[in-house]
C-alpha cells in the first residue's frame, strides 16, 4: 500500500510508548503493542557550497546553514547502510523539526516567495509495480521558500487520476520561473491544519517514475496550537518553530500509480539555508535557458525536462546544470564547490561538457571552480534579497551569545492492527497477523504466487491476481485482485473493489476511491472501525543540542525518556479523538446545514472535480455509516 | 471542466439546486440565526469581502406586484459558486408571491424570501428574481434585508460575501 513520507496520524489516541515494548514480528504479543520503530538524528551546522559536511560557521551571531539528518533503519547516526532484507522497522508516519526562536531573525519573514531555502536529500526505498518494498533510489528536492497566503489556493487533480500534484510542478499560473505550488498555497494544507495560518512555508517538487512528489515543509509559530488531521497540538513555546513535514496530500484517498510502497530503511539529509539562494530560473527566462536550469515548464503533461528523482531549479553548481546564471556568457563559471581547476583559458570557455574535455573529465561538475565574472554567481554571493535577485536574505541566524540551543524532532511510527510488526501502510494483510511475511523481498514462502497478496489472506495463493484492468488511468500497475486499478500492494482494501461504481469498468470518469477516514493504513471498505484508527504507534522524542560558540561538529540526537505529548514538558496522556460529526442526509461537508455548499460539491463530484472534505467527514460516495 | 459538456453541467445545476433546496425545506426550521452574516471563510481574513450580493429596490402600487432582482457581483478573479441567501421584509407591506430560478422558495416563512443556488460556472450578475405583493398602505415601505447564509468559491471553499439591501415602496399610481 502506498504511504505518504510523513502522512499525518489523523485520529485516535496518542499512545507515548516506550521502544522496548515494540513487538518481534515472529512473536505477536497477546496485547496490543506497536511496530518497531528506532529512527536515528543527527544535526550540525553546515556549510551548503562546499563538499565537505558539518563545516557551518557556529560563531554567536553568524548566518549558517544549518543540516538535519532524520533516519529509519541507518543506526542511531545515520551512518549505517541498511540490509535492506533485515530491516523491520517502520517508516514514520510524522516527522516535526522544532528550530530554535533564536536562531530565526525576523529578516527571514520577508525573504522573496521562489528564493533556494533549503535542500532536502534523501534516500528512499520504495515497492514498484506491485514489486518487494526494495528499490533503492537518492532524491533529492529544492525547497523553495513558498507562499502561506491561505486565501489564494491551488489544487492538485482530483484522487485518482494520474500524477494528481502535477498542477503543483508546472508554472502556469502565474508564469514567472516558480511552480505554481510555491505560488500559492495548496488547498489540501488548508484542509489537514484547519485553515490555521503557517508562519513559513517551503516546498519542493521532485518527479520519480513519471509523477511529481511535493514536499511541504510548514512551520508555524513558536507555541502554536495547531489542529492537524483532526488532532489539536499544542506546541511547546520553549521548542522553538515547528516544522512539520506534509508529503503528497495526506487528506486525499489514493492515487494509483507505479509506486505501490514507500517503507523503511528511509534516511533524510534536511538543510536550512542560513541565507537563501537567488533562484535562477527568474525572472522569467527562456524556454533554452529553463531547460539548461532545470526549471518548470509553462505547459501540463509534458514536464518532462526535469530530471528524474532531481527536484528543480539545480542549485547553481550543480553537476547537471547547463545554465549560465548571471547571464555573462560563460556557463556555471565562478561556483566555489568543488575541485577547483584551472582559473583562465578553455575551461572557462561556453561548453557544457565537464573540462578539459569529456575523454578526461575533471569531476562530473560541468566547468566548476572557473573565476568569477559578472555580478553575481546565482549562489548566496552578493545577493539583493529582491523579487530579481533572491539571493542574500538572512533566513538563519546564530544566537548572539555562545552556549547550547536544543532541536527536537517529534515523530511517529505508523500504526499496527494486528501486532505483526508490520506497519498497516506496508502490511498487505493488515488486519491478519503475517508477521513472516517479508514485504522487502519476492517472499515465496509467504506469498506462494507472488501477486502480493500473502497467503494468509490470499483468495487463491496459488493463483496470481492477474493485472489491473487495462482501462484503469493509471494504466499498468501491476496485479490487482479486485480489478479497482489499485495493485494489491498499493490498496488499502486489496479485496474489496473501490471503484466509485465497482459495477462499471473503470476509467477516466470511475476512478478508485480507496477512502481511509481515520488514515490508519486501512480503507474504510475494510476496516472493522473505519473512523478509529486502528493499532498503535511509537511516539518519540529527539534531542540534539548544538553549541554556539564551540567547535562545529555534529551532534548525534538522543531520545528524551519522559517526554510530553507533541515533545512538551508535561504530563504524559492521550490525546483526545474528536468526536465524528453525525451525519445528516444532504449535509455532505458535515457542516451542520444542509445547503448550496453540498449542492455544489456534488456538482463537482459529479464533474470529476477535487471534493476537499473536512476531517472526520465522509467522502461523496462512501458507503453511508 | 474534465470534457463536461455545457448542457450537462446545465442539468446538473438544476438537480443540485433542486436536491439543495427540497433538502433545506425538509430540515427541521433552519434558522437562518440573528442578523446572520457571511460565516468566517477559512482561509480569508475575516472581513475581506470577495463578492456582494444585492437585492434590488422599487415602488409599487397598493394591491399591484413588483419583481426585483437579486444580483450577485463578485471581485475580479473571484468565482461564487454557491451561495444560500434569505430575503426578509415586513410582512404587513409586502407578501411574495414568487421567485426564480426553480428552486427557490417564496414561502419559507411569512417574511422571508430563500435562495440556495450552485453552479460550476458561477455567479455573476442577475442570479434569481422576487416577486412581492403590496399588502400595506400606500406610503408604507419596506426593507429587503439580504442575509447571506453560505456563500462559496469555485472550490467550494466558504468566502466572505458582503449583503447590500433593497427596499420596495408602495406609492400612489
Amino acid at each position: 500500500m502506498l504511504i505518504r513520507l510523513a502522512a499525518i496520524t489523523m485520529s485516535a489516541a496518542l499512545l507515548i510508548v516506550a521502544l522496548v515494548a515494540v513487538a518481534h514480528r515472529d512473536s505477536p504479543a497477546a496485547s496490543a503493542v506497536a511496530p518497531p520503530f528506532d529512527p536515528g538524528a543527527v544535526m550540525c551546522f553546515e556549510n551548503l557550497e562546499t563538499a565537505a559536511t558539518c563545516d557551518g560557521n557556529s560563531a554567536p551571531g553568524a548566518v549558517s546553514d544549518l543540516r538535519a539528518d532524520f533516519c529509519v533503519g541507518w543506526g542511531p547516526a545515520c551512518t549505517t547502510p541498511p540490509n535492506i532484507a533485515s530491516v523491520d522497522e517502520s517508516l514514520y508516519s510524522l516527522a516535526v523539526l522544532f528550530v530554535p526562536a533564536g536562531f530565526v531573525p525576523a529578516s527571514a519573514a520577508t525573504t522573496p516567495v521562489g528564493a533556494l531555502a533549503g535542500y532536502l536529500a534523501s534516500n528512499q526505498v520504495l515497492g514498484i509495480l506491485n514489486g518487494p518494498c526494495s528499490t533503492q533510489i537518492q532524491v533529492s528536492f529544492t525547497l523553495l521558500k513558498a507562499s502561506v497566503d491561505t486565501g489564494n489556493v491551488i489544487q492538485p487533480k482530483a484522487a485518482g487520476l494520474h500524477n494528481p500534484f502535477e498542477p503543483l510542478a508546472v508554472d502556469i499560473s502565474p508564469m514567472n520561473g516558480i511552480p505554481d505550488g510555491v505560488d500559492k498555497y495548496p488547498a489540501f494544507l488548508n484542509t489537514l491544519f484547519a485553515s490555521q495560518q503557517p508562519a513559513a512555508r517551503l516546498l519542493g517538487v521532485t518527479k520519480q517514475y513519471g509523477q511529481w512528489l511535493p514536499v511541504n515543509l510548514v512551520f508555524f509559530a513558536p507555541g502554536a496550537s495547531v489542529t492537524m488531521g483532526g488532532r489539536t497540538l499544542d506546541f511547546d513555546l520553549s521548542l522553538g518553530y515547528p516544522a512539520i513535514a506534509v508529503i503528497q496530500n495526506p487528506t486525499a484517498p489514493e492515487s494509483p500509480g507505479p509506486i505501490s510502497d514507500f517503507c523503511a530503511p528511509q534516511r533524510n539529509v534536511l538543510t536550512l539555508l542560513g541565507s537563501s539562494s537567488n533562484n535562477p530560473c527568474t525572472p522569467e527566462i527562456p524556454e533554452v535557458e529553463r531547460l539548461r536550469g532545470n526549471c518548470p515548464l509553462q505547459k501540463l503533461a509534458g514536464a518532462n525536462n526535469s530530471s528524474q528523482n532531481v527536484g528543480y531549479p539545480y542549485y547553481p553548481c550543480d553537476s547537471g546544470n547547463a545554465l549560465d546564471e548571471d547571464g555573462d556568457g560563460t556557463i556555471n563559471d565562478g561556483c566555489p564547490q568543488v575541485n577547483t581547476i584551472a582559473e583562465s583559458g578553455a575551461d572557462c570557455d561556453n561548453a557544457t561538457s565537464d573540462e578539459p574535455s569529456p575523454a578526461t573529465p575533471e569531476d562530473s561538475a560541468i566547468n566548476d571552480g572557473c573565476p568569477a565574472i559578472g555580478a553575481s554567481e546565482g549562489a548566496r554571493i552578493p545577493g539583493t534579497c529582491s523579487a530579481a535577485d533572491e539571493g542574500g536574505c538572512v533566513l538563519l541566524q546564530n544566537p548572539p551569545s555562545p552556549g547550547g540551543q536544543t532541536f527536537t524532532i517529534w515523530t511517529e511510527s505508523y500504526r499496527d492492527a494486528d501486532d505483526d510488526g508490520i506497519e498497516n501502510q506496508l502490511d498487505v494483510c493488515s488486519l491478519v497477523a503475517n508477521g513472516d511475511w517479508n514485504p522487502h523481498i519476492q517472499d515465496i514462502v509467504n506469498d506462494t504466487d507472488g501477486d502480493g497478496l500473502p497467503n494468509v489472506c490470499d483468495p487463491n495463493p496459488n493463483v496470481k491476481s492477474g493485472i489491473n484492468p487495462l482501462t484503469c488511468e493509471a494504466g499498468i500497475v501491476g496485479d490487482d485482485q479486485d480489478k479497482d486499478c489499485l495493485p494489491n500492494r498499493e490498496d488499502n482494501c486489496p479485496l474489496n473493489n473501490q471503484l466509485s461504481n465497482p459495477s462499471a469498468p473503470p476509467d477516466s470518469s470511475n476512478l478508485p476511491n480507496a477512502v481511509d477516514s481515520d488514515k490508519d493504513g486501512i480503507g474504510n471498505a475494510c476496516d472493522p472501525s473505519a473512523m478509529s484508527a486502528s493499532g498503535d504507534l511509537v511516539s518519540l522524542c529527539l534531542k540534539a543540542t548544538l553549541q554556539v560558540g564551540s567547535p562545529a561538529t555534529p551532534v548525534t540526537a538522543t531520545q528524551d525518556p519522559n517526554p510530553g505529548p507533541g515533545c512538551a514538558t508535561g504530563v504524559v496522556g492521550p490525546t483526545p479523538t474528536p468526536a465524528p460529526v453525525p451525519p445528516v442526509w444532504g449535509d455532505i461537508d458535515c457542516s451542520g446545514a444542509v445547503n448550496s455548499v453540498d449542492a455544489l460539491k456534488l456538482l463537482r463530484w459529479k464533474a470529476g472535480l477535487v471534493v476537499t472534505q473536512p476531517l472526520g467527514c465522509p467522502v461523496i460516495g462512501a458507503p453511508y455509516p | 471542466m474534465g470534457g463536461i459538456a455545457l448542457s450537462q453541467l446545465r442539468g446538473l445545476l438544476l438537480l443540485a439546486v433542486l436536491l439543495s433546496v427540497a433538502a433545506a425545506a425538509c430540515s427541521d426550521s433552519e434558522d437562518s440565526g440573528p442578523g446572520v452574516a457571511t460565516p468566517t471563510p477559512p482561509g480569508v481574513v475575516a472581513g475581506e469581502s470577495l463578492a456582494v450580493i444585492s437585492i434590488g429596490t422599487a415602488d409599487v402600487a397598493p394591491g399591484r406586484s413588483v419583481t426585483v432582482e437579486l444580483i450577485v457581483t463578485p471581485r475580479e478573479g473571484v468565482t461564487v459558486a454557491a451561495f444560500d441567501v434569505d430575503i426578509v421584509y415586513d410582512s404587513a407591506v409586502l407578501k411574495a408571491t414568487d421567485c426564480t430560478p426553480a428552486g427557490c422558495n417564496a414561502s419559507v416563512a411569512p417574511d422571508t424570501v430563500h435562495f440556495s443556488s450552485a453552479s460550476l460556472e458561477g455567479f455573476s450578475g442577475a442570479a434569481g428574481t422576487a416577486t412581492f405583493m403590496a399588502v400595506g398602505d400606500e406610503g408604507a415601505s419596506s426593507v429587503l434585508e439580504v442575509r447571506v447564509l453560505a456563500c462559496a468559491n469555485f472550490e467550494a471553499e466558504l468566502i466572505a460575501c458582503d449583503a447590500t439591501n433593497g427596499s420596495i415602496t408602495i406609492v400612489s399610481q
